[in-house]
């Protein structure tokens, strides 16, 4: 994404991404192995795609708040923005060999990390289980 | 269930390598060919375990799989001081030069996978007469780097934990969740700076994409 491109407008992929995150807090509380593997972790975080994140605030393990976008003067840690086809990747029950892992994506260049990047790597598994829950999730 | 004991021996090599007391384990199974067994970067040789208990392979060969200096059940070498672990191009392969000659054995067939699927490469171009065969598993001449290896070894960082976390994106979702289990603990279990160390070959010293031919 050319960074002096105007803001991308969000659309119904990106609609669609951002409701998926949106059921994050649902699905990691009905999986209390992960949250405790995520029990010295508290972040602020931003996921989603480039026109549409959402706001997720992790305190020891657990998503205390969800938020989407745009919030006015939002602080994050880091951010992990990641293109609609990518995201729709990346949660196929099966994904596809290079759609599968975050850093997968970021390597071929369709998601992009950022900020303080200290969180994210310090609970990577955390992070990459958390963001692949909606996979097990029946298609709609 | 009955116990079962597998048929996996292992044992430890003093020997010396580029003139360094070193202590090397290796493990082996089977009798024929000589087939010595490269683990990948940050990991050691009990990824050969299924291999060393196959009945076909060790029927024809004696398939032997050591840690690397570093790794597993081999130490640093005896002087080691504590300095940043790197491996290099030129250590590599005196170390796995050293184990063959150290082990007598002739003409080895040499599989690595991973570093050690780049590595046979360097052996091929440089030392091919020595091997009857080479094999690369996962092998690639050059390997662009996605992330800042640098996170692999700080204070703040469990380094066991993000190297295995770094690895699970190597590995397919579907593997068997015990398989993937047990490959990610030995990543967790590897000492400090030592997977950060041997990426250090992957993608700067043993870089060949200038050595081997265009198109390849």
């Amino acid at each position: 994404m050319h960074p002096d491109r105007a803001p991308p407008i969000a659309g119904d992929a990106e609609d669609h991404v951002a409701s998926v995150l949106a059921r994050l807090p649902h699905l990691l509380d009905s999986d209390p192995r992960l949250v405790a593997r995520g029990r010295f972790l508290s972040a602020d975080c931003l996921i989603g795609t480039q026109a549409q994140a959402v706001h997720l605030r992790i305190v020891e393990g657990r998503i205390v708040g969800l938020e989407t976008g745009p919030r006015l003067m939002a602080s994050w840690h880091f951010a992990y923005r990641a293109t609609p086809e990518a995201w729709t990747a990346f949660w196929q029950p099966l994904p596809k060999p290079g759609w599968h892992d975050l850093l997968a994506l970021t390597k071929r260049g369709a998601a992009r990390l950022e900020g303080q990047l200290h969180p994210f790597i310090a609970n990577l598994q955390y992070f990459k289980d958390l963001l692949a829950l909606p996979r097990g999730e029946a298609r709609p | 269930m009955s116990a079962v004991i597998e048929p996996i021996l292992g044992r430890y090599l003093r020997c010396e390598i580029e003139g360094r007391p070193h202590r090397i384990y290796f493990e082996e199974a089977g009798a024929g060919i000589p087939l010595v067994c490269l683990h990948t970067a940050g990991s050691d040789a009990r990824q050969w375990r299924h291999l060393l208990v196959d009945e076909q392979i060790t029927q024809q060969f004696r398939v032997i799989a050591f840690d690397l200096p570093f790794h597993g059940k081999s130490n640093p070498p005896e002087d080691w001081e504590g300095d940043e672990y790197r491996l290099t191009t030129k250590t590599y392969t005196a170390t796995i030069r050293a184990v063959c000659a150290a082990l007598g054995l002739d003409r080895p067939v040499v599989m690595g996978c991973s570093i050690g699927g780049r590595i046979v490469l360097n052996l091929a171009i440089d030392h091919a007469a020595e091997f009857s065969a080479l094999i690369g598993l996962e092998a690639a001449d050059f390997q662009q780097p996605w992330y800042d290896t640098t996170w692999l070894n700080r204070p703040d960082v469990h380094g066991g934990e993000a190297c295995a976390a770094l690895v699970s994106g190597l590995m397919s979702p579907d593997v068997p969740p015990a398989r993937r289990q047990e490959t990610l603990w030995h990543y967790k279990q590897s000492g400090p700076g030592v997977f950060k160390g041997d990426l250090y070959f992957y993608r700067v010293d043993g870089a060949l994409h200038q050595k081997t031919p265009t198109g390849g």
